[in-house]
């Protein structure tokens, strides 16, 4: 189903009920933020269960000392640094490019209820995705300026945004589903 | 294990009792720890086998609907196998602290004895000291002994021993009750219902909460921004009519 459509529908769906359009506003900073603080702690997590993983099946698998053999270096160091380092550049790269690219918002952004869309509406493609994450570190060169951007700016849009023609939308909410209880416990 | 702490109200507690056997030795002494030792080890092999049987028992006769009621069965054996061995463990401990005590008192009873009576000594025969000794070692086995049954015909030691067992049986009680609302369907399923309620609930107040920040801080840098540009020299700007709707919107 395309993204525009919907949206265009819901306005005019709220616009003629009556009911609240907060859901094609802009997500602020201070939602932005929290997701983002999310979005870090469950990348951590994913990164030292995966160096846990990586340490056992050092021990099974002993590549660190045959590696430590060959080239004469320390046993510890042989394999560390460059396995830890590709496991963190997957993991903080491919995180938020597999999440938006398939369903538009991270586990963070689930949370808060938000959404990365482009700017008409569309869905990311995995191309623009891996754009947005690259301009990512466009905003967090100069002291985090383009993303603090997003508080000044008219549109809500960090210089993440304005370069991969991006928006991050508060998603419609689920309604609240009320308790419903079980007819009767069996004796 | 408590060993002297119950002393101060201790009806056992011999170290008033007047003197007792002058002729103990280490023999003597440490030949029934021996034997409590074997003892205490012949009652668990026992009813560790005991508990074995009942198990075994338990399985044969067990079939699929009734095999969760002979689990608990079988904890609840252990459970009371396990008080009964704690009580007599802690009887015994009781028992040689005791004895421990009527032997402190002893020496001493004997050394005051001793030397208030060693002026007198060279002019009694040796046999009457002898004799007193055994009338007051007599005495203090009589004393010790009426003690322990008094206290058996009171019901202190079938108190105690209710207290341990009941203990036990509330802690299986509980986890039984606990299993079988673990076990019940319409429970759990109640249970996974207002679990999803609360976690629903808790994302929608923070949504709630962070889309409100949003607003607040949006309205505030407006607010900053407006007097910056209001100051003295300056042209009043008009606001961003983009953002000002986008605030309203999310202020709905």
């Amino acid at each position: 189903m395309d993204t525009t459509t919907t949206i265009s529908k819901d306005t005019k769906k709220g616009t003629k009920k009556g009911t609240s359009s907060r859901d094609q506003v802009r997500a602020g900073f201070a939602s932005r933020m929290i997701a983002f603080i999310l979005d870090l702690v469950i990348m951590c997590m994913i990164l030292l269960l995966a160096g846990i993983f990586v340490q056992i099946a050092g021990l099974y698998f002993p590549l660190n000392r045959l590696l430590a053999q060959i080239a004469g270096i320390g046993a510890g160091d042989a394999l560390r640094a460059p396995v830890a380092l590709v496991f963190t550049i997957a993991v903080f790269s491919g995180y938020p490019v597999f999440f938006w690219t398939m369903i538009g918002q991270t586990p963070g952004k689930w949370a808060l209820g938000l959404r990365v869309v482009r700017t008409g509406g569309q869905p990311l493609t995995v191309w623009r995705s891996i754009l947005r994450y690259l301009a990512y570190w466009l905003s967090a060169l100069p002291l985090f300026l383009g993303f603090v951007w997003i508080i000044f700016d008219a549109k809500r849009q960090g210089w993440h945004d304005k370069i991969a023609d991006t928006c991050v939308i508060y998603v419609t909410r689920p309604a609240r589903r009320t308790a419903r209880l079980p007819a009767a416990i069996p004796q | 294990m408590e060993s002297h702490d119950g002393d101060q109200r201790d009806p056992l507690s011999l170290s008033a009792v007047p003197g007792g056997p002058t002729s103990y030795d280490e023999v003597t002494t440490s030949q029934p720890d021996l034997i409590e030792g074997i003892a205490l080890l012949g009652l668990g092999l026992f009813l560790e086998g005991s508990n074995l049987v009942m198990r075994y028992a338990g399985l044969s006769q067990a079939d699929g609907s009734s095999s969760q009621d002979n689990r608990s069965n079988i904890s609840s054996a252990q459970l009371t196998r396990h008080a009964l061995i704690g009580l007599l463990v802690e009887s015994r401990a009781r028992a040689r602290a005791r004895r421990a005590a009527v032997r402190q008192a002893r020496r001493q009873f004997v050394d005051r004895v001793s030397s208030a009576a060693a002026p007198l000594t060279h002019r009694f025969p040796v046999d009457v000291s002898l004799a007193l000794a055994d009338i007051l070692t007599g005495y203090g086995r009589w004393k010790v002994e009426s003690t322990v049954d008094r206290l058996a015909e009171q019901g202190w030691i079938e108190e105690v021993r209710a207290r341990a067992l009941a203990q036990r049986a509330f802690d299986s009680l509980v986890d039984e009750a606990l299993a079988y609302f673990a076990r019940n369907p319409a429970v759990r399923e109640l249970v996974v219902q207002q679990s999803e309620e609360a976690a629903a609930g808790a994302l929608d107040d923070l949504r709630m909460r962070a889309q409100s920040a949003d607003t607040w801080l949006t309205q505030f840098t407006r607010r900053v921004l407006q007097r910056a540009t209001r100051a003295p020299g300056s042209i009043a700007a008009e606001p961003d009519r983009s953002m000002a709707t986008a605030t309203d919107k999310s202020g709905a």
